[in-house]
């Protein structure tokens, strides 16, 4: 076998640069189905999600009900299509808004001097030890359990990270010689940062971003697992999951679909988001 | 491709698959009973974060205190009014006053003896307080100590409720109290520690998570030989925990087991089941002084909406009936009515206003419970149907007793679990209805009607039992005609004790737990 593989090294490298494990293809196509599912999921219900029919409770997965009803008598396919949006947008957005006050916080850092510098990292550095999860659950209760409190709990929780990666890159950055070229030439230090620093210090967001989406997602649907986030009768699907623990034993559909697509939504994110990495820093492949 | 951050991301898959799995656990058959055990743990649906004895209004509170405590007088489960601290009393020929003789020898677990000053003291206490079991002290004006085991009360006006009220108004060791009282009348330390006269004494009590009592020795009251020498309380208030807690072994009697759960508990061949037809019942209270509910149509058409029948079929599995009146079917002076049924073109009808101007209505409910949640999401879903918004809030019950306090914090409706003060159904409606305890937090609907108040106080202050009956049966017909409240469904409770375990009865005062009454076979 090893002499095999020798022999062939050199065209196989060749080819996995070129083209993306199977794999990271997977992981792609899932994240544009999900995103797709995200935006579009709601129009495409088969029954009105939140339609409680009593007489149709706990029906098992059937023609009338692909995936079954839940104790309410509510079509399970239905609810999940409808909760794609809330639990994979809810997330995103929880993403988007952590690195977005990630980086304002790393320009800051990076160009307020090393005092500035020091306090904001440091609060950073404490805000990271404490568990995302506790943290977020504080928030979130603080603020009355609902989907958008989860939201702001998420951001609250998540941008020290953000801050900590956009700030590493940016102090290499601001050493290049261009930037310093750009201040000998007398740019202002908020020019340096806009035009120069920051457009060129935000690959490790982006992957970072990726790659947190998938934990978002979890921490999300956790949140409304445990009533901290999305209520009743909203169709997230931690809140499904939750819905559908107690009657595990005797109709499994209803917690086990929404179960299911937390997976494949935080699988395929992590996926994509570590292809991601390797492809920007073909080094980190080799460890 | 095997990197560390996929493994971390398989990691998260895992941990998101385990949120849908929660297996169940491995069942530990040994039980009460076995090897001398004698140690009962009971799963409490609930939460308990003060066991101040003048909270025992509230019946998660009452099972807490029942075994520490004794009262001057409780019922029996034949619905008899008997002595417990009080071995005798006597009621004035003008019905302004009552005198009771204390039980001989009758101490406190500090060994003090209880006096009738210790009686005089509790009423006085739960009076100044206003609080809990206040609300069955509305008639009680003074006490006379008229010898250390004799006293008088005098009422400020007959009525035929004082006594059987008097089944929650735990007596407390003065003394020992006052020792402790602090600036709010002991409130703080009797809130986790016990200053009783009963069959238990207090060993541990950790808020909202467990109490632990054992045996008192030296009780002077009717003992129970085969009573447990220890009982456990744990708190827990999610029926599918109380099922793996009692496959677990964990637990040994639950009463918060839901219809969905409770055929895996009973499959297990050491576990039996008691039926107890308790005075409790799903109800939906409006509040009846906002709009849109100050307006009886508006309260009809909402009634008219509910699914009755399938409530009871699907969310309660069976175990339970249609309400058919606002008092629950087992208790006594009930008018004759149809159990209600879903009429959706007159709720159509009735909300056709409502729904056309857009206004968003708030239901609260209590999360923890199943059948509050489901229905809440069943009403919003058939409100919605008919064009009428709904926002569901969870509360929790500390927190709702609270906004009764003042009729702009009282939520536009309310699903909730309400069970009679005492069983006599007069205390029912005059705490309910009577607009005296608005605002109080027992009016729940914040309900006012003159004419309603004027039969209850003319009822209650009547000796004439059959007098009285015909009454509250007027009151109840036109509680249900002018729809002050939506009664949902009368429950069953059902008790899963160990077989070894018997004495499961239903102390008609008292919702929750009797523990002291329990027997273990050998």
């Amino acid at each position: 076998m090893t002499t095999v593989a020798t022999t062939h090294a050199v065209p196989r490298v060749r080819r996995t640069r070129r083209r993306l494990p199977w794999l990271d293809r997977i992981a792609y196509g899932t994240v544009v189905l999900l995103l797709g599912l995200a935006i579009l999921g709601p129009l495409l219900t088969p029954h009105d999600p939140y339609a409680v029919d009593l007489g149709q409770a706990l029906q098992a997965p059937s023609g009338g009900h692909l995936l079954g009803t839940d104790g309410l008598g509510r079509d399970v396919l239905s609810r999940a299509l409808a909760g794609a949006r809330s639990s994979i947008l809810g997330a995103l957005l929880a993403v988007a808004g952590a690195a977005a006050i990630g980086i304002l916080v790393a320009c800051v850092a990076t160009i307020g001097g090393r005092w500035v510098d020091d306090v904001v990292m440091r609060f950073c550095d404490i805000t990271l030890s404490l568990p995302v999860m506790v943290m977020a659950l504080g928030v979130a209760v603080a603020l009355g359990p609902s989907l958008r409190s989860a939201v702001i709990a998420m951001v609250v929780a998540w941008w020290p990270g953000f801050a900590r990666i956009a700030r590493a890159e940016m102090r290499t950055v601001i050493t290049s010689p261009y930037v310093e070229a750009a201040r000998v030439l007398g740019a202002s230090r908020w020019r340096v940062m806009l035009r120069h620093v920051l457009p060129n210090s935000l690959d490790g967001v982006y992957v970072q971003a990726t790659l947190e989406i998938g934990g978002a997602t979890l921490i999300m649907a956790g949140l409304s697992f445990v009533g901290a986030g999305a209520q009743p009768p909203s169709a997230e699907w931690g809140a499904m999951v939750e819905t559908g623990a107690r009657y595990l034993t005797s109709a499994w559909w209803i917690s086990v679909v929404p179960g299911l697509l937390i997976t494949l939504t935080a699988l395929a994110f992590a996926i994509s988001g570590d292809s991601l990495r390797t492809r920007n820093h073909p080094d980190a492949a080799l460890t | 491709m095997s990197t560390f951050r996929t493994k971390r991301a398989l990691g998260l898959g895992l941990a998101a698959l385990a949120l849908g799995t929660v297996t169940a656990c491995a069942a530990d058959p040994s039980g009460p009973g076995a090897d001398g055990d004698t140690t009962l743990t009971f799963g409490v649906d609930g939460t308990v974060p003060s066991i101040d004895p003048v909270l025992a209004d509230n019946s998660t509170v009452d099972q807490s205190v029942v075994p520490m405590y004794e009262s001057l007088v409780d019922y029996d489960p034949d619905g008899t009014l008997q002595g417990r601290l009080a071995t005798d009393w006597t009621v004035a020929e003008d019905a302004h006053s009552v005198t009771f003789t204390l039980r001989d020898g009758a101490a406190f677990h500090d060994g003090a003896p209880v006096t009738a000053e210790d009686v005089k003291y509790t009423f006085d206490r739960a009076k100044a307080l206003g609080v809990g079991v206040a609300q069955f002290l509305s008639d009680y004006e003074s006490a006379e100590v008229v010898s250390d085991t004799e006293i008088k009360i005098n009422l400020l006006s007959p009525s035929s409720l004082f006594l059987g009220g008097l089944a929650k108004v735990y007596i407390v060791n003065s003394a020992l109290v006052e020792k402790n009282a602090g600036d709010d009348q002991g409130q703080s330390w009797l809130a986790s520690n016990e200053a009783g006269s009963g069959p238990y004494t207090l060993d541990d009590f950790k808020p909202n998570r467990q109490i632990i009592f054992s045996r008192y020795d030296d009780f002077t009251g009717a003992v129970n030989e085969d009573a447990p020498e220890k009982i456990v309380y744990r708190l827990i208030p999610e029926s599918s925990t109380q099922r793996e807690e009692m496959l677990a072994g964990n637990i040994d009697v639950a009463d918060g087991i839901e219809p969905q759960d409770l055929q895996a508990v009973l499959e297990q061949d050491q576990l039996t089941s008691v039926e107890l037809a308790k005075a409790q019942g799903l109800y939906v209270y409006f509040n009846t002084q906002r709009a849109p509910f100050d307006d009886p149509k508006v309260r009809e058409g909402i009634r008219h909406a509910y699914d009755y029948q399938a409530h009871v079929a699907t969310i309660l599995g069976g175990h339970g009936s249609v309400a058919s009146g606002v008092a629950p079917a087992v208790m006594d002076c009930r008018p004759e009515i149809a159990p209600f049924e879903q009429d959706l073109d007159q709720a159509r009808t009735l909300l056709s206003d409502l729904a056309a101007s857009g206004k968003e209505l708030t239901l609260a409910y209590q999360s923890v419970f199943a059948e509050q949640a489901d229905a809440a999401t069943a009403l919003q879903s058939v409100l919605r149907d008919l064009g009428v918004t709904v926002k569901l809030k969870t509360v929790d019950y500390p927190t709702y007793i609270e906004s009764l306090g003042a009729i702009t914090t009282t939520p536009d409706m309310a699903v909730i679990w309400d069970n009679p003060p005492t069983p006599d159904v007069g205390s029912l409606l005059t705490t309910r209805y009577h607009s005296k305890f608005r605002e109080t937090s027992t009016n729940f609907g914040q309900y006012a009607d003159p004419e309603i108040d004027e039969l209850l106080d003319r009822a209650n202050a009547m000796g004439d039992d059959d007098a009285r009956c015909e009454i509250y049966e007027e009151v109840e017909q036109r509680l249900v005609d002018d729809s002050a409240s939506m009664p949902v469904a009368d429950e069953v409770t059902t008790v899963v004790v160990p077989k070894t375990v018997s004495g499961v009865e239903l102390y008609p005062a008292h919702t929750g737990y009797m523990p002291q009454t329990y027997k273990i076979e050998d």
